[in-house]
């Protein structure tokens, strides 16, 4: 149950029987600092840029898998006649050890694709130079966009939510 | 956290994060406390078995006063990380203290970290120690904090890893802390595009000021660790520029021990937090 009265279910992957080696690798997935959001606050008031906040509907359920992973079917939901087969994971789900990481290796290389660049000193705190410099911060599915230019930034907000599926928070925003 | 732009200040809160956890502790009632510490309180270890309900309840609501505290709240800093240290196995007096931070937080519930756009001062850090402050320990307490428009973007309290020979060298562990962080922040600002001139580092210490900006070896500093040189290269490189302030004037004070009232609440008003307008 959602604060709205929204009614929401997810289905979940037994993580607890993953196998270190063999179903998963690397679970650490990387995010910003507080010290980051922050300053990027302070010196978008300096510079009077504008701001926008997006945030990223189902995030989990995007990453690609790099591991052959199965599942059982999940009870009731079962396709008829073939109850005794398994489903083999070609996206992330939620419960899955390496889902973060799955989810962040996907949406780096999308930002890469919009012209982004990553900043060396902080994972999620990426930059597309131009005649209008675009700064994006992505806490997991929380994202933050800001420029001294705002139709630079709407253009590069409307090109990410139109591949993902996205809530537009507007201009005073929650953010974490 | 919520993100207000008013102006051309951008205002930082988690108000409503705050009531809930008021709430989650059944204090919506209570009175409030003006300090988050009583003055010169001390958090004793303790030796008692550990209660487990005790605990799990301590470590509840100190993990939110640990977000609170990550988020917007540099002022509650000391008193959070002084009591986070006594997690594994707090004591009755240690939950009471707790409860004693909530209280405080309930007399400035309203409170938000403001970046103020108008403003003209640059990147400027500040820090300050407490000379062996740990009775058992004998470690000092580092404390510093860097602004940015005029606003507080990362603050740090912390216990020292190494013994300090003299205040001296507390003050001098402590610049290196600072240095290092205010490094990140260069590197941060630089790959942005932006050019940087010396950053200022604001301590009360004159002996650790110019033991950073000269490379001197004498008997009573000789033994200080490699690691802690940071600083000189620092400063000789042009990164940071060091400066000294006035030791009652100093509000990183408030990050390295319990304070009293009028002390507290001077050096608080210089931490960029404010009352929203139209409240007090």
């Amino acid at each position: 149950m959602k604060s709205d009265g929204r009614k929401k279910a997810r289905l979940v992957a037994k993580g607890f029987s993953q196998v270190e080696g063999l179903d998963f690798d690397q679970v650490f997935s990387p995010v910003v600092h507080f010290e980051t959001v922050r300053l990027m606050l302070a010196l978008a008031a300096l510079e009077n840029w504008y701001i926008t906040g997006l945030d990223i509907q189902s995030t989990y359920l995007y990453g690609k898998l790099d591991e052959e992973i199965y599942m059982e079917q999940p009870k009731g939901f079962a396709v008829p006649g073939k109850e005794h087969k398994v489903l083999c994971l070609w996206h992330a789900l939620y419960g899955l050890k390496q889902a973060g990481l799955a989810w962040w290796r996907t949406l780096d290389e999308s930002l890469k694709e919009l012209g982004f660049e990553r900043l060396k000193c902080e994972a999620g705190f990426y930059k597309k130079k131009g005649t209008n410099i675009v700064i994006g911060i992505i806490y997991v599915d929380d994202a933050l966009f800001c420029g001294p230019n705002k139709a630079a930034v709407d253009a590069i907000k409307a090109q990410f939510m139109h591949k993902w599926e996205c809530r537009d928070l507007g201009e005073p925003n929650e953010f974490l | 956290m919520r993100i207000t732009c008013k102006g051309c200040a951008i205002h930082l809160d988690q108000c409503a994060y705050l009531q809930k956890v008021i709430k989650h502790c059944s204090m919506l009632n209570a009175k409030s406390a003006s300090t988050p510490l009583p003055a010169g309180y001390y958090a004793a270890k303790n030796t008692e078995p550990v209660d487990v309900d005790l605990r799990s309840h301590f470590q509840t609501v100190i993990g939110s006063l640990l977000y609170l505290m990550l988020g917007t709240r540099p002022d509650i800093t000391f008193a959070v990380t002084h009591l986070l240290c006594h997690a594994a196995n707090p004591s009755q007096d240690h939950l009471n203290k707790v409860l004693y931070i909530c209280r405080y937080l309930i007399g400035t519930s309203t409170y938000s970290l403001v970046y103020n756009g108008g403003s003209s001062a640059g990147l400027i850090a500040c820090t300050d120690s407490d000379w062996g402050s740990d009775p058992t320990s004998r470690l000092s307490q580092t404390g510093f904090y860097l602004k940015l428009a005029d606003g507080l973007i990362s603050w740090t309290s912390r216990v020292q890893k190494t013994i300090a020979y003299s205040s001296t060298e507390a003050e001098y562990m402590a610049l290196s802390d600072c240095a290092r962080q205010v490094t990140w922040i260069r590197s941060l600002l630089g790959e942005l595009g932006y050019k940087l001139r010396a950053i200022l580092i604001c301590g009360d210490n004159q002996g650790s000021i110019f033991m950073a900006s000269n490379p001197v070896m004498e008997p009573r500093s000789k033994h200080i660790d490699i690691c802690y040189h940071g600083i000189r290269e620092s400063v000789a490189k042009g990164n940071v520029e060091l400066f000294f302030i006035d030791g009652a004037e100093n509000p990183t004070d408030l990050l390295t021990k319990n304070l009293p009232r009028e002390k507290f609440a001077k050096f608080r008003a210089q931490l960029s937090l404010q009352f929203p307008s139209g409240s007090t």
